[in-house]
């Protein structure tokens, strides 16, 4: 019986494995097998030499003034954007959850940033933030200086268009995540006279949590993906106030220093992997927790 | 549990390397400290023959690749070349993307233009050293090439690169301009004088460009700024000493005579006011202070336009060099040549660059349209080509003092340098605004300097 029950097993074991495979191969031949490569070029001497050398390269990129630099204007830009976007689209989210009537019309319209072609929002926000822009003119016209907008402002231009893309997104999500919180816990709050604040902060927010998860989850990559905008928008030498780590690695990719592209990247993979390890980390001490 | 221990494992995986050391490696068998080839090279071995050559060529290229690679089908029989046409960005691409993964051609042939910032590829340590090749060579010396042009190609004591023609900043006057503007040819020679006369010149004809030549008729201060700091011989960032050299005063000097000849509102598309085609209407070619041929300064002296209606109106050209903001003369090189680290077929390889830098391919003419030479533009680095490349069989081409005038002239750099156009565009971003009068010097170029400190730093 024990025999029977573990070829089972072992064949519904091989059986799922075959149909893992196409996605296993194709997850090896582009992500594994790249990731070796780039890994063993980021602990190699040179371009022309394959000679092991250790942490050296990692040494030379993190003593770089443009990595560093890069680095910080990343982890401003996280830590301003992330924040930002979380609690604009969870307040836009929330707002529209009790006076939602044409709920599809306003789906469309919040995924609809997502799906404008780069080049039209790039030469959009290049129109309004010029230096002969819209924006410059409202604030001279209110008596204000014009701003230098792909200069030292540069930064809240990139979080503006950050936002205005992405916010409808995490909307949507959070809406879907609202949804899904049972209606007869705020109503039984309200009998027991709960406020909207307790409601939020000890219905709402705990019930969305997962969600709000997966939402930070997919404004980190989102995040990252923010570079082709600004690339497009301010060139491969921006201003150093937006000089970010896909900056580094772009140009030394045009410079064909794969050394320091690969370094970069390796450096890039260990910090979005810890933070999406702690995101899943706190998950898992949340079910934990919930058991 | 397992969460923890992939943790671990990775980042072990990522520590333990460093415990394997670390250090610059280098050839085992080159002794240390040995640059230059000055160096002793007795350690050094030429590559065995593999018998085999790869070679890419595209159209711009054609003209010099095809009579070399029949040279050395002539001269090499027993070695098979494998030739590869490409379309000129698809040159570029499989370059950039092949070389450096250790594949594409044994031998590299490039302009400006194909390698974003050759001083920063010539770094990361993807061409062979040629020093110890010309060194153990006996039918090759580098003392048959312009040393100065030749040098422009070593880096951190190494020969990564070896042009083979140059251009220099040539630049064509009249003595009646001259005399117009109270100046001597002889004052001109300076930086300082330069940046005088063209002062003087802008006074007395505040409307017309700085330089005259077809490239700049549409957007002149661009060409301004594109000539203006290649003649200077700014070169931005010392990538030997890792850091930035720029001297600030030269460098604004350079722009304010931009900044002087800046007018938005120049109107090149006016084909009556092109002096080439002006003749008859008698005006604008006495009001061009500089005659500069950007596409090369050979073809100025033996075909431009401008230098034949000065000899038919008897007017006499007077020549010089641009100094750079040293007082020496920056050339620029042209089509360059290096061979790949990685490259399994150096020995022919070299033998090819050998025939690139022969007598006759460096002094070759195309028996075709224009008889133009092989070389295309520029003037050849072998020192015994120089006549003969001049040479276009026309009642133009130099002869005597003339000509030894002239090789003299030109061949009088001091140093070669091929800017990449990264500067350009930071020049244009960073500086403009100061050019356009909308900002002051200071703000403009402590911008333009934090950006040239980025770039050096990635």
């Amino acid at each position: 019986m024990k025999q029977h029950h573990l070829s089972l097993r072992s064949k519904d074991a091989v059986t799922g494995f075959l149909f893992t495979l196409p996605a296993l191969v194709g997850l090896g031949m582009f992500f594994v097998v790249p990731f070796g490569i780039t890994l063993k070029m980021s602990l190699s001497e040179s371009m022309g030499s394959s000679k092991f050398v250790g942490l050296k390269n990692y040494q030379d990129v993190l003593k770089s003034a443009a990595f560093r630099l890069a680095a910080k204007n990343t982890f401003k830009f996280f830590g301003v954007a992330l924040p930002c976007i979380l609690i604009l689209s969870l307040l836009i989210a929330l707002l529209l959850f009790r006076n939602l009537k044409k709920y599809d019309i306003f789906r469309t319209f919040f995924v609809f940033p997502l799906v404008l072609p780069v080049s039209s929002v790039v030469l959009f926000f290049q129109i309004v933030f010029s230096d002969l822009g819209v924006v410059n003119g409202v604030l001279e016209h209110l008596g204000m200086h014009a701003a230098d907008w792909t200069g030292e402002q540069a930064f809240w231009v990139l979080l503006i268009l950050y936002l205005w893309k992405n916010t409808g997104y995490n909307v949507v999500l959070f809406l879907a995540a609202l949804n899904s919180v049972p209606p007869d816990l705020y109503e039984a709050a309200a009998l027991d006279g709960a406020g909207w604040w307790k409601k939020l902060t000890r219905i709402t927010l705990p019930m969305i949590a997962p969600h709000t998860r997966f939402i930070l989850v997919i404004s980190i990559v989102n995040l990252f993906k923010s570079f082709r905008e600004a690339y497009i928008l301010f060139g491969d030498h921006p201003d150093q106030s937006i000089y970010m780590i896909q900056h580094f690695m772009n140009n030394n990719f045009i410079n064909l220093n794969y050394i320091r592209l690969s370094v970069g990247a390796a450096l890039v993979f260990l910090v979005i992997f810890a933070l999406v390890g702690l995101v899943l980390g706190l998950r898992d001490k949340d079910e934990g927790g919930h058991e | 549990m397992k969460k923890r221990i992939l943790s671990l494992m990775l980042a072990l995986a990522l520590l333990l390397p460093s415990l394997a050391g670390c250090g610059k490696s280098k050839d085992p068998a080159k002794p240390d400290g040995q640059t230059g080839t000055e160096a002793d090279y007795s350690w050094f071995s030429m590559p065995g023959d593999t018998g085999k050559l790869v070679v890419y060529t595209s159209a711009e290229y054609h003209s010099l690749f095809d009579p070399a690679v029949r040279i050395f089908h002539r001269l090499y029989p027993e070695i098979e070349i494998s030739s590869q046409a490409c379309g000129e960005d698809e040159y570029r691409t499989l370059l950039r993307a092949e070389v450096p993964a250790g594949g594409g051609p044994d031998l590299v042939l490039f302009q400006s233009s194909t390698f974003p910032d050759i001083y920063k590829t010539m770094q990361i340590g993807l061409f062979e050293d040629l020093n110890p090749y010309f060194a153990v060579d006996d039918e090759i010396a580098l003392s048959e090439f312009l040393g100065p042009v030749m040098d422009g190609g070593v880096f951190d004591g190494e020969r990564l690169v070896v042009p083979l023609n140059y251009d220099v900043p040539l630049i064509m006057t009249t003595e009646s301009i001259l005399a117009e503007l109270g100046m001597s040819a002889e004052e001109l020679r300076t930086c300082d004088g330069f940046c005088v006369g063209a002062e003087r010149f802008h006074e007395k004809y505040p409307d017309t460009t700085l330089f005259f030549d077809m490239a700049q008729a549409y957007s002149p201060y661009l060409y301004d700024i594109r000539t203006l700091y290649k003649n200077f011989g700014f070169q931005f960032i010392d990538f030997e000493a890792g850091e930035v050299d720029i001297d600030e005063g030269r460098f604004r000097q350079c722009m304010d005579l931009v900044k002087l000849f800046y007018n938005p509102d120049y109107d090149g598309s006016d084909m009556s006011k092109w002096d080439i085609y002006g003749y008859s209407a008698g005006e604008g070619l006495n009001q061009r202070f500089f005659m500069y041929d950007d596409c090369s300064a050979i073809d100025f002296m033996s075909s431009n336009n401008c230098r034949q209606y000065l000899n038919f109106v008897g007017e006499e050209p007077v020549f010089f060099l641009q100094s750079d903001q040293h007082d020496g003369v920056t050339a620029e090189m042209d089509f360059c040549v290096a061979i790949p680290k990685a490259s399994p077929n150096k020995a022919a390889a070299w033998k090819f660059l050998k025939i690139l830098l022969s007598d006759e391919i460096q002094g070759g003419h195309d028996n075709g349209y224009g008889n133009g030479i092989f070389l295309q533009i520029g003037f050849p680095v072998r020192l015994s080509a120089f006549r003969s490349a001049l040479d276009y069989g026309n009642e133009l081409t130099p002869v005597g003092p003339e000509m030894d005038a002239f090789t003299e002239l030109v061949q009088s750099p001091t140093q070669a340098l091929l800017i990449p156009q990264v500067y350009r565009r930071l020049i244009d971003e960073h500086i403009m605004p100061y050019i356009r009068g909308e900002k002051p010097w200071d703000d403009c170029y402590k911008k333009f300097l934090g950006a040239v400190e980025l770039y050096k730093d990635e």
